[in-house]
């Protein structure tokens, strides 16, 4: 900041700058056209000799530079450009149209700063990729009724199950912390906005150029290697495999600045009073998450660039016979994926054991000790990344180690559990929708969770290593886990953020059939995967086609099951909308639940005071007292 | 406490011990994978089956806890049940509960420690004769399994076979991409990694014909590298299967490279 | 307001619909397909079939004509073999590329055929030198593999081809899947990337019916 007040003329909102940014969605479009053919033709100046038979460093350059134009058609370069061109610094009246300030529903089409309109963009973007990838689940499923290929040819087949898992992946990286964490932890911490409001929309922006990029691998040939991309395969495949690598890479860029974004706010946002062991067990959650998406990413970021070093240019990183290893992708590879599965899994602790004191009217048992679990569980996520490569010939002494060091990740996982137990011993639970999701989580990570302790024991390992039992795992903790908590969380949060609510006995009857049909999916696939049936395969020994069948069948009623809920906030939020009248329907001692529907655009007029543990149902005190609210500000509109 | 809750709790106690009773003797007397054909897959059995008998009194447990709580105290809703106060007694029980689930986890990964080692070192057993173990090499290629017998010339053969009488060193190793040998009913599972040996050794107990499947996604036809004719014969069964194999190789006996644990992946690494 | 936002909705359905149906198709591709002749012939009273390929260094048509492809026998790239259950197949290739050489020598070996053996120009072989293999015909589940001699940079013809022959037992009906073994995907690391991954070229099956 300059030391000598300058004055600059009276403030005149800049058309130029609004005008681009209104039309900032269509920008985005062209200017990812345009990148994606300059990117192109730059790279085939290039040589063309690669190792998938066609140009990689063409499609490559194109992916990467259609990225880059439609983030500047979006606008993200425009200050940018502006003080390069020496236009003048943007003025409160610029700050106030970022912020989407009288902007109604066009606000969440373009480049907006609000965290609430971020959020709820997110959600928008996660439901995409939720059934996105539900419908390649759906596709495999169908395929594996038969134990020969039927309706998939083998190729198709691997590119089928790498879409589904991938776009799944992408899913659980922002699942909670995308819509809810970025809508409500500025809220719980009494703060306007996040730190980075444009690095914020910067992280919801990444998506939908790696959602599509990632589907148009589809047009190339798809890719063969499943989501892991395991190395000396991926230097074998076809372009598809390039647009797999830009895609996780915009994902993991996505994460890491999240992650910034969220320590920075928590760290230094906070209001007054508010001390750390104050905070809302849901904002530690997502603090102790972003510390791993903000380490674990950029080691995913890295590895992927030597695969595209070893696919454009041979550098044979990961080829043994030019002097790399294989082991060097599974070593870098899994010492992201490991702490990556717990990015997914620690919001959901967070957002469960947020909403258990609410339905328990009970202060959350062992606050402290949740929170020293979670800490546990994200630290100990980087020290066990080997057990997934107990089986690939690494040397066996290292085999122990990562065995005590995995086995050892149950006992904060199992704090978690404590705290949830305590908090529900003897009290009288309000058996709502989300305490329906929270109860059938507390369910699912049980199983997920024991079955974890299956395949960290090594011997035990040797037979169900690259089963269906470890797919079953996965989905346990991920889809079991993960997911419930979405839908339970969306169902608890989206009367405050849109004043709408859903339909309570239609949401109780979808979560019986879900949660049903979800455990008799898996419990078959775990059932397959002890009985020897490897992961990504097409065919399979026929003794196993009825578990199969029954996996099929169930997971096919889950699908049905979700697509209903899908239906379900299409009708209640969108076409018949069932007004919210009360702003806190739960009777949330949450500050959230403290402000009105809809919540404010700058949610506090004052800094909140008076903060304690939202917790404290014993006497009725709410977690902080939001100071005088004006209704939101003139043409912002319901959402 | 009123007398009905306790009635209660002990009906709910009685029954958590009878199921997990239950349980835990059908785990104890059913078949589990990986059966026992050999010596590593009884004891990865056995291993399994004591992680399910100790994993169902937990989950029982723990999903009785569950209802128990959640049923009897339920209300609806929209209940204006005024908040209450938090359990108290919270250190002890958080301790206990700490310090037991670390007793178990650790137990267990000193059990599978103990395990792990038993399985990987070659026992000092003396076996009927010939007691030296037999090398078998796996050469995982895309995308099919081929297998090298050093100690009858090096032939090469497309089907596993191995005698019942000895201890069986596999090493497996990959002519190009990252496979995974996986002998099912063995308990065999290792990866093929291009220019490395991975080697695993294991004593066949049972006679019978098993399945091989690759566990490693290796391209297109991942699914179909398996096969389900690996055989564990009688030792003279195998070695007439042997002299058979080394005749029916003759032709191009003279073209295989010498026996080694890795081979360097030839013609050029890019293709021509 | 809620007319826009149904239309979005409307048009968001519409999308993903379009969405599904593309890669449902994607999926759903029905290659070209290779079907047998029927003779008259029989060998150990099963009845005998014909089938004829060509082997050819650049497809030439196809969505992919620079790559190794085997030919039916209207030029179109095909490995989808269709054959009737419980015949014995007469397998006619006239294998028209170069030599790449084979990563495997064991697959320099003739396995699975009547005889154990193949005519290479008329002449029965057992094997081949496996430097020489230009491609293998293999079907890994019913344990035949035949190496296909490359073509010599002297031979005479026109085209320069090398006619191999063989036959092999067809079992009861499925779907049995066939690959090359020589890496001669060019370009692509070991060999096994592109028309290796991609059925039509160097990856097929065998349909029984």
């Amino acid at each position: 900041m300059d030391a000598v007040a300058v004055s600059y003329p009276p403030a005149a909102p800049s058309s130029l700058s609004r005008t681009l940014h209104k039309w900032g969605l269509l920008l985005g479009v062209i200017g990812a056209v345009l990148g994606f053919l300059l990117g192109y033709f730059l790279g085939g100046l290039g040589f063309t000799d690669t190792n998938s038979n066609g140009s990689n460093i063409q499609i490559l350059l194109a992916y990467s530079l259609s990225a880059v134009g439609f983030l500047a058609g979006m606008g993200f370069f425009n200050r940018l450009i502006g003080s390069l061109l020496g236009r003048r610094p943007p003025t409160p009246a610029d700050e106030a149209f970022l912020h989407g300030e009288g902007a109604g529903l066009s606000r969440y089409f373009r480049l907006t700063v609000d965290h609430k309109v971020i959020g709820m963009q997110y959600v928008v973007m996660i439901l995409f990729f939720l059934f996105a990838g539900g419908l390649g689940a759906m596709l495999i499923r169908g395929e594996l009724l038969s134990s020969q290929p039927s309706y998939v040819t083998p190729e198709s087949y691997l590119t089928l199950v790498g879409l589904h898992s991938v776009i799944m992946i992408f899913m659980a990286s922002a699942a909670i912390i995308g819509p809810l964490g970025n809508y409500f932890v500025p809220i719980m911490i009494g703060s306007r906005n996040m730190a980075f409001p444009r690095l914020e929309a910067l992280t919801f922006w990444l998506l939908p150029p790696a959602g599509l990029i990632l589907l148009s691998s589809v047009l190339l040939g798809g890719f063969p290697t499943g989501w892991t991309g395991y190395a000396p395969l991926a230097d074998q495949s076809v372009l598809g495999m390039d647009a797999y690598l830009v895609a996780f890479g915009l994902i993991g860029l996505s994460i890491m600045l999240s992650g910034l974004n969220m320590i920075t706010t928590v760290i230094t946002m906070r209001a007054p009073g508010l001390r750390f062991t104050k905070l809302p067990i849901f904002v530690w959650g997502v603090f102790i998450t972003s510390w791993l998406g903000l380490l674990a990413a950029p080691v995913l970021a890295s590895v992927i660039l030597m695969e595209v070093f070893d696919r454009t240019f041979r550098a044979a990183l990961f080829v043994p016979a030019g002097g790399g290893t294989p082991y060097l992708w599974e070593n870098l590879f899994w010492f992201f994926g490991h702490p990556e599965v717990y990015i997914f899994i620690i919001p959901a602790f967070g957002l469960i054991m947020e909403m258990l004191p609410v339905f328990t009217r009970r202060p959350l048992w062992g606050y402290r000790v949740a929170v020293g679990g979670m800490l546990g569980v994200g630290v100990l996520s980087f020290f066990v990344w080997q057990h997934h490569l107990f089986v690939s010939g690494i040397a066996p002494a290292l085999r122990p180690f990562y065995m005590f060091s995995t086995e050892a990740i149950s006992v904060p996982t199992g704090i978690i559990f404590l705290v949830a137990l305590g908090t529900l011993w003897r009290a009288r639970t309000r058996f709502t929708v989300p305490m329906l999701f929270v109860g059938a989580f507390l369910f699912n990570f049980l199983i997920g969770g024991i079955t974890g302790v299956f395949l960290s024991d090594v011997p035990a390992d040797f037979s169900l290593h690259a089963s269906y039992f470890v797919q079953a795992h996965f989905h346990y903790t991920i889809m079991g886990g993960e997911v419930f908590a979405l839908v339970g969380g969306l169902t608890y949060y989206l009367p405050k953020m849109t004043g709408r609510k859903l339909n309570e006995r239609a949401g109780r009857r979808q979560f019986w059939v879900m949660f049903i049909a979800f455990n008799a999916t898996f419990l078959c696939l775990l059932a397959v995967g002890m009985l020897g049936m490897t992961r990504r395969v097409i065919s399979y020994q026929p003794e196993l086609q009825g578990l199969n069948i029954a996996a099929s069948i169930s997971a096919f009623v889950l699908g049905a099951s979700l697509l209903f809920w899908l239906g379900m906030i299409i009708w209640s939020l969108i076409l018949r909308p069932a007004l919210a009248t009360q702003k806190n329907p739960w009777e949330s001692l949450g500050i959230e639940w403290q402000l009105p529907t809809p919540v404010p655009t700058y949610n506090f007029d004052t800094v909140p005071v008076a903060w304690s543990l939202p917790y404290e149902y014993d006497t009725g005190q709410p977690a902080a007292v939001p100071g005088r609210t004006q209704p939101a500000l003139a043409g912002g509109t319901p959402t | 406490m009123p007398q009905r809750r306790r009635n209660l709790i002990n009906i709910i106690a009685a029954t958590w011990v009878l199921l997990a009773a239950a349980g835990d003797i059908a785990l104890n007397s059913l078949p589990l994978p990986p059966g026992s054909a050999t010596d590593i897959a009884g004891s990865e059995t056995q291993l399994i089956r004591i992680l399910a008998m100790m994993a169902w009194p937990i989950f029982l447990a723990v999903v009785a806890g569950l209802v128990f709580t959640l049923w009897v105290n339920r209300v609806a809703p929209a209940a204006a049940e005024p908040g209450a106060a938090a359990l108290r007694g919270n250190s002890r029980l958080q301790t206990t509960w700490i310090a037991s689930s670390t007793t178990i986890v650790l137990g267990l990964a000193v059990f599978g420690t103990i395990t792990l080692a038993n399985d990987t070192t070659v026992p000092a057993v003396a076996h009927a004769e010939p007691n030296t173990p037999l090398e078998v090499q796996v050469i995982a290629q895309q995308w099919y399994f081929t297998y090298r017998y050093p100690s009858f010339g090096g032939f090469e053969s497309a089907h596993l076979v191995i005698p019942a009488d000895r201890e069986i060193e596999f090493h497996v190793t990959s002519l190009d991409v990252t496979h995974s040998f996986w002998f099912f009913a063995a308990g065999v599972k290792a990866d093929a990694v291009p220019v490395h040996d991975n080697s695993v050794d294991m004593q066949p107990l049972k006679i019978g014909t098993y399945r091989i499947e690759c566990s490693e996604l290796c391209g297109i036809w991942h699914g179909s590298m398996s096969d389900d004719n690996a055989q564990i014969v009688s030792a003279g069964d195998f070695t007439t299967w042997a002299q058979q194999q080394q005749q029916l190789d003759a032709p191009i006996m003279k073209y295989l490279p010498p026996y080694s644990h890795t081979y360097v992946p030839a013609p050029g690494v890019y293709g021509s | 307001m809620r007319l826009r936002v149904s239309f979005l909705g409307l048009a968001l359905i519409i999308v993903g619909a379009g969405i599904a149906l593309f890669v449902t198709l994607y999926l759903i591709k029905t290659p070209p397909a290779v079907t047998a002749s029927t003779t008259s012939n029989s060998v150990e009273g099963l009845p005998v079939v014909n089938v004829t390929l060509t082997v050819v260094a650049a497809a030439g048509t196809g969505p992919h004509p620079n790559w190794v492809a085997y030919l039916n026998d209207n030029g179109d790239p095909s490995t989808y073999i269709h054959a009737p259950a419980n015949s014995v197949i007469h397998m006619t290739l006239n294998q028209q590329d170069t030599p790449t050489g084979l990563r495997n020598e064991y697959f320099g070996l003739v396995r699975g055929t009547i005889g154990d053996s193949m005519k290479v120009n008329g002449k029965t072989m057992q094997a081949i030198d496996p430097t020489l293999a230009a491609h293998t015909f293999t079907i890994p589940d019913l344990g035949v593999s035949v190496p296909l001699l490359g073509v010599d940079a002297n031979q005479q013809g026109n085209p320069p081809q090398n006619v191999v022959e063989f036959d092999f037992k067809v079992p009861g009906p499925g779907l049995y899947r066939w690959q090359c073994f020589v890496p001669c995907g060019a370009g692509t690391l070991y060999g096994n990337g592109g028309p290796m991954q991609t059925l039509g070229y160097m990856a097929g099956e065998l349909v029984v019916s």
